[in-house]
């Protein structure tokens, strides 16, 4: 017979934590530090942090040196933004066991929030020394590269991901902000629109995928200049290029592309709202 | 086991919540319609709610210092005019050479913020507070305050 953690565990993994969370609360194994787990779990996939950490800790009453439980309390910590909490659990947690790829990963994260990338850094990468296909390590090694604003490096280590799991929705989510970030805004829409399909559940992820999806339009082909080098050097690149047409008394060739930037400037203000709409209603 | 990474290092700070940051590219509009002060007031500020070390903050205000006297000294090279409103109008290339150095200065400002920025967008769930207000504030106070002071200065010192 399965018990109802079990079962719990099994809806969590696709991605049905309400209906986890109703199963565990049919019956109710208080004595079991794994149904704890996996109650807090189910809080920490809702954004309950507050209701994690509770359930955490009325689990490590039963299982004092739980790791998992020491795990959860610093992921529900982490999420209610204390992070030396978040830190004395989840060092708890290490020193039961210092080797688990899992626990190394999530250290890695709250050091990261607390902007200590380097460590965070040489954390994840002792995670994958252990478990090179540690999923959660694979991801925060990518979020870590997003993090310092190496694109190169975010792409490289998001594709290593997707080369493990290739369903990873978290794999094409970076993928996607890193390639519209950059202004390749074709990338950017399919892999947040793959993103969105494997995860249709994530709103930030849908919305950045609407506005990828805007941004690759035919009719805003003539902004991706824009989009790839940035509003403020564009703009300077067409004033000095006028002003050297002038100086060199090229005063027709200057009044023509001042017009044609006049219209670009328009052009840019208001079809973007438009093709919003256009996308929207289809 | 001695081990260097697995050690406590974030200490009992206490996080105060700070305010939210504004994005670094909609302070391109600032430099475009405010100008210099205004632009690097924003920049300061925004530099204070990520969290930027007081270093970067001062290279801020060095580089907008810089750009201010670069102007200044522009606008001291104005021929002199008969009232205060005809020096005002000055040469539209004037105006154009103002908005241009505010513009590279933005772009010096979003280097700065940039790293910050991009570690506030992925550790820190980063939701963005609007520009709007502070934005347009910056623009029509700071921004006059400076014309009147450059040029006012500039003008003193023609006539």
């Amino acid at each position: 017979m399965t018990t109802s953690y079990e079962h719990a565990r099994t809806l969590l993994s696709l991605g049905r934590a309400e209906e986890a969370l109703e199963t565990l609360a049919d019956a109710p194994e208080v004595d079991e530090p794994e149904w704890w787990r996996a109650h807090a779990s189910a809080l920490l996939v809702l954004d309950r942090y507050e209701d994690a950490a509770r359930s955490a800790l009325e689990g490590l009453e039963c299982a004092p040196e739980h790791p998992y439980l020491l795990d959860a309390l610093a992921a529900a910590r982490l999420g209610l933004e204390d992070l030396a909490g978040a830190e004395e659990a989840i060092l708890a947690a290490l020193r039961v066991d210092a080797e688990d790829p899992d626990l190394l990963t999530r250290y890695a994260h709250v050091v990261a929030t607390a902007r200590q990338l380097d460590k965070a850094e040489k954390l994840v990468v002792r995670a994958l020394a252990i478990d090179p296909e540690n999923t959660f390590a694979l991801h925060m090694h990518a979020l870590i590269a997003t993090a310092r604003d190496d694109p190169r490096e975010a792409i490289a280590r998001s594709r290593e991901l997707l080369r493990h799991v290739p369903e990873s929705a978290f794999g094409h989510a970076i993928l996607g902000t890193v390639h519209s970030q950059e202004g390749d805004v074709d990338d950017a829409a399919d892999h947040l629109r793959r993103a969105v399909v494997l995860d249709p559940y994530d709103d930030d992820v849908a919305d950045a995928a609407r506005k990828a999806r805007v941004a690759s339009h035919w009719l805003l082909w003539p902004l991706r200049p824009l989009n790839k080098f940035g509003a403020a050097p564009v703009w300077i690149a067409a004033v000095a290029l006028i002003y050297s047409l002038r100086a060199m008394k090229m005063r027709t060739a200057a009044g023509v592309l001042g017009l044609v930037w006049l219209t670009y400037c328009v052009y840019s203000w208001v079809v973007p709202p438009l093709v919003r709409r256009l996308t929207r209603r289809t | 086991m001695s081990d260097d990474l697995l050690q406590p290092s974030i200490g009992k700070m206490v996080s105060a919540p700070r305010k939210m940051p504004w994005r670094v590219q909609s302070q391109l509009w600032v430099a475009f319609f405010g100008g210099i002060a205004a632009v690097t007031t924003i920049a300061i500020l925004n530099a204070r709610r990520l969290g930027l070390d007081r270093r970067k903050q001062w290279l801020m205000a060095g580089a907008g210092a810089v750009a201010f006297g670069v102007l200044l000294a522009l606008w001291l090279r104005q021929p002199p005019a008969p009232t205060f409103i005809d020096f005002a109008r000055g040469s539209r290339e004037l105006r154009l050479i103002g908005r241009v150095i505010a513009v590279v200065l933005f772009l010096l400002h979003a280097l700065l913020q940039k790293p910050a920025d991009a570690h506030y967008r992925v550790f820190a769930k980063g939701d963005y507070a609007s520009l709007w207000g502070p934005g347009i504030a910056a623009t029509f106070l700071i921004g006059s305050l400076q014309s009147l002071l450059i040029i006012g200065l500039a003008w003193w010192v023609r006539s």
